[in-house]
């Protein structure tokens, strides 16, 4: 591998890096927003009562505490 | 999900069962990056009745179908969506001090408890799963734990070699 490809390919991984990180950092209820999305997306694929997305009311809980 | 945490909140008040706390992915979910799951495991208590010599989950269930949640299978109890799976940790066992030592917190302005981090990372070494390896080297590179706080768990329940073998 050029060192250059191997600089671009670090470059990459740390960027990886730096937004996983920065996605453990939001707040909790940002995070339960994202998994109800990946919950909508499984079920869109699956088509199973049990894979459907959880019910939150994102409107009334207006701030969760960490 | 609130309506889950609000109907646990409401079994605990009740007696029900005993003190409780969030565990499994959606705990880990609190201090990492999201990820899929679909499940809500409760660690709990659940009151001795001196005439069974087995605990059972049975009275909680009972009372679930009283307020309007009858939907069980083998995963769990159906929650307004929710799929909550109640567990009893063995007595001296590393699930147990995890409850004891629960983070007092609030998720969607609702008080609830969750299992601390290096607990979280221990108990997935312990179980041992494929999974549980990935999701314990996916939390390494989010969120770096105490780590004086998870080997002493780790030695105390000797899981270090475990946690070694563990290809992060």
């Amino acid at each position: 591998m050029s060192k250059a490809l191997y600089e671009r390919n670090q470059n990459v991984f740390a960027a990886k890096t730096r937004r996983r990180r920065a996605l453990a950092e939001l707040p909790f209820e940002e995070k339960l927003k994202i998994l109800v999305e990946l919950q909508s997306t499984a079920y869109k694929i699956k088509q199973d009562q049990r894979y459907k997305p959880w019910n939150i009311n994102f409107n009334r809980a207006s701030q969760s505490r960490r | 999900m609130e309506k889950a945490l609000q109907v646990v909140n409401q079994l605990e008040s009740e007696g029900v069962i005993g003190r409780y706390a969030i565990g499994g992915a959606v705990a880990m979910i609190y201090y990492t990056e999201p990820t899929h799951t679909r499940d809500l495991d409760i660690f709990c208590y659940l009151p001795s009745d001196p005439s069974q010599l087995i605990v059972s989950l049975n009275p909680v269930y009972e009372r679930l179908r009283q307020i309007g949640f009858a939907e069980l299978d083998e995963e769990g109890v159906n929650v307004d969506g929710t799929t909550v799976q109640f567990l009893s940790p063995p007595p001296n066992s590393l699930e147990q001090e995890a409850l004891d030592n629960a983070k007092e917190t609030f998720i969607l302005d609702i008080p609830t408890r969750i299992f601390g981090y290096e607990y979280l990372l221990a108990i997935a070494c312990d179980v041992g799963r494929y999974k549980d390896k990935a999701r314990i080297a996916e939390a390494l590179g989010t969120r770096e734990p105490d780590n004086d706080k998870l080997n002493d768990i780790l030695k105390r329940y000797q899981l270090l070699d475990k946690w070694r073998k563990i290809d992060i």
